[in-house]
């Protein structure tokens, strides 16, 4: 998938306008908090969501001894691990597997990963059918579109958009019931099940004191890719590893609490190694792909690290002033809402995808109700630093002489009492004929690139130090 | 593409940054006691219901044999895939369903009669080896008496337990399961009722690629 990260400026304004999309949004968040509230009535949620974010900077913390443990028990168990540094050497290593495997027709669980790798496109080009079989992937994938929201991919299709697509590439009746088709794809995909020979799924968690991983869905299509095909590849970054099936089951209750408002999801799948000896399904070879991706990047720098606690919930977007406006496409490639303007410019370049993490409020929703503590906020905050700073690690491009400049000029006022006083003052006459109704919505020349998108209010006629001062005379 | 090379450079490059203090992969073992089973079974038959699933209590097998036939009775079934778990082949269900004139296929034979059968008939019999009060889940550790189809590829999925096994929470099941102590059974599934999507317009759809229809018989 090409990133179109440069474009939020366009894509917003264009997803804006369809008015349709923000009124399913508007439902989605409410339905969502409210679903969310209730399902974590059944815990005690502040002690319940401190242990969810202790585990998992804990497993972050101990990354790379968790992930030779994971290895160790996956590997005796039976699985074979593999080692990927990027999307390339992810994706060929599956196509590799399909080639040598004779592979025609490939089922897929939804996974986020893959879609960061664009495995399906490679898998595609190289002439292995590849069905996206989660229904939201599946209408996604028909639709030659990217996913909207990482759990809900299709979540902003009316149901006649969708009853047209069915129509035209799969044959069915239109109808005006989301249930009638959605049995339209479970009639379409039975027989990709019963005949795939290689099932491919992410992992929720992998679990370093047994070598299993966690699949956490609804719909039942990755108990099928784990159970029917002969071949079983699933693909997990990094980050995904936790100590103890503990720890894995604790984050599972926070994971379905704040991602679909559920106690538990449907189903839930253990999975260690392949199956056994005597055993008449489940795969024969069980793949694990370890993917790096510029995750071991991110892990270097201290502050970023918080964002490599993520468990993909997605309840950061449904909680987003910005994501429940502008909706998933805006953010132009894979990932979407809040942990979308921390995770497409990290994985990009910070260069690449600017706009993601400067058009948040910084009101720290994301922060407050995320499950695995990862610290939104300041991240945003330190990357935008790190863009002044023109760091080139996370590909960050230099902003303009003139903006640099001032920020610099105002960091000199602010940093000096007097010049701060002085400087407000002339601030304030130098403003004045560009106020309009208590506001200024424009000001001349290169200045107006600040208020394109921002209207600031007028100064006020005496500063606060000075109004405090002549009230306790 | 060099795995181990790409281990390396992996490890090494998180190892510069990680603190590399003690730890200790073992898990929390949680055991929540129980001493109310009906008020177990009472939470597990509510959770269950809200996702559409049903739950039944029976004293014994000739009980539990009635309630499988009133199920199938009420849903239309001709043909039938039965695990061959030791708690099913005590109740006699594949007896008792001959007896109804239903077709039991054979599952056991090789991978590829396996998924025939399991993808073409009506009902899918299993055991269950623990199910959860709090969220009405049922859990199957999956082996050789235990394939993972038969609870998912019929489009109604029915479960025998025995009451006994019946435990509080994901926490209890933990414990029992002891991670870390022996093998782990290949796959477990834990199962909340019919599959579920909301995919469409956010409405509620029950039976998408999995069963319609769940049905668990606790017995005892």
């Amino acid at each position: 998938m090409k990133p179109q990260t440069d474009r939020f400026e366009e894509l917003a304004r264009e997803n804006l306008a369809i008015e349709k999309q923000r009124s399913i949004l508007d439902l989605f968040s409410s339905i969502l908090k409210q679903l969310r509230d209730t399902a974590f009535q059944s815990l005690d949620e502040d002690a319940a969501l401190e242990k969810g974010r202790r585990i998992r900077e804990d497993a972050v913390k101990n990354l790379p001894t968790l992930l030779e443990i994971f290895e160790e028990n996956a590997t005796r168990a039976g699985a074979k691990v593999v080692w990927a540094r990027d999307a390339r050497d992810a994706t060929n290593f599956v196509v590799s597997v399909a080639k040598e495997k004779g592979v025609s027709l490939c089922v897929k669980g939804k996974s986020m990963v893959s879609e960061e790798i664009g495995l399906n496109e490679q898998l595609i080009q190289n002439d292995i059918d590849a069905f996206e079989t989660d229904l939201g992937e599946f209408i996604v994938q028909l639709a030659g579109r990217s996913p909207f929201h990482i759990v809900g991919p299709a979540l902003n299709m009316p149901v006649d958009e969708i009853s047209d697509l069915f129509h035209e590439k799969i044959g069915s009746p239109k109808t005006d019931q989301p249930g009638e088709l959605g049995m339209r794809a479970r009639l379409y995909l039975r027989d990709k099940f019963k005949n795939a020979q290689l099932g491919i799924t992410g992992a929720n968690a992998a679990v370093a004191e047994t070598g299993s991983i966690v699949l956490v869905e609804n719909e039942g299509n990755i108990r099928y890719a784990t159970s029917a095909p002969r071949t079983h590849i699933a693909i997990m970054g990094i980050e995904k590893v936790v100590a103890t099936l503990s720890d894995a089951t604790h984050m599972l209750k926070l994971l379905t609490r704040s991602c679909t408002g559920q106690v538990i999801s449907k189903y839930v799948s253990v999975i260690t190694g392949p199956r056994k000896e005597g055993e008449i399904d489940g795969p024969e070879e069980l793949y694990i792909v370890i993917l790096d991706n510029g995750r071991s990047r991110i892990y270097a720098d201290e502050v970023l690290r918080s964002s490599l606690r993520c468990i993909k919930c997605g309840l950061c977007s449904g909680v987003c002033p910005v994501y429940t406006r502008v909706g998933g496409y805006t953010y132009g490639w894979v990932y979407s809402g809040a942990i979308g303007a921390v995770l497409n410019p990290l994985l990009l370049g910070l260069g690449k995808a600017r706009d993601l993490y400067h058009a948040t409020t910084l009101c720290g929703a994301c922060n407050h109700f995320c499950p695995a503590g990862v610290e939104l906020r300041g991240i945003f905050l330190d990357m935008r630093k790190k863009e002044m700073e023109g760091n080139r690690s996370f590909g960050a491009k230099k902003p303009s002489f003139l903006s640099r400049a001032i920020l610099r000029f105002w960091t000199w006022g602010l940093l000096n009492q007097a010049l701060y006083r002085y400087g407000s003052m002339a601030l304030r006459i130098l403003t004045a004929p560009f106020v309009r109704r208590g506001k200024i919505s424009w000001l001349p020349g290169r200045l107006s690139g600040w208020t394109k998108y921002r209207d600031m209010p007028r100064l006020a006629p005496k500063t606060f130090h000075r109004e405090y001062t002549e009230l306790n005379k | 593409m060099n795995s181990e090379k790409n281990r390396e450079i992996i490890l090494n490059s998180l190892k510069g940054y990680s603190p590399q203090s003690e730890l200790t992969v073992k898990s929390e073992l949680i055991s929540t006691a129980v001493d109310d089973v009906s008020a177990l079974f009472e939470s597990f038959s509510q959770m269950i219901a809200l996702g559409t699933g049903n739950a039944y209590r029976v004293k014994d097998g000739d009980e539990a044999l009635q309630s499988l036939g009133d199920i199938l009775s009420d849903s239309d079934v001709s043909s039938a895939v039965v695990s061959g778990d030791a708690f099913i082949g005590s109740l006699g269900v594949k007896a008792f369903l001959d007896r109804k004139g239903i077709e039991v296929k054979a599952t056991g034979i090789d991978s590829g009669q396996h998924k025939e059968a399991s993808f073409s008939v009506d009902v899918g019999i299993t055991g269950a080896d623990y199910a959860l009060a709090d969220t009405g889940t049922v859990a199957i550790c999956h082996g050789r008496d235990n394939a993972r189809l038969l609870s998912l590829a019929p489009p109604i999925h029915i479960a025998f337990i025995e009451i006994g096994k019946l435990l509080p929470d994901i926490d209890t099941l933990v414990a029992e399961i002891k991670p870390g102590e022996g093998d782990m059974p290949s796959a477990i599934s834990l199962i909340t009722g019919p599959s579920m999507t909301a995919d469409i317009a956010l409405q509620m759809t029950f039976g998408m690629h999995g069963p319609k229809s769940v049905h668990v018989i606790f017995v005892g």
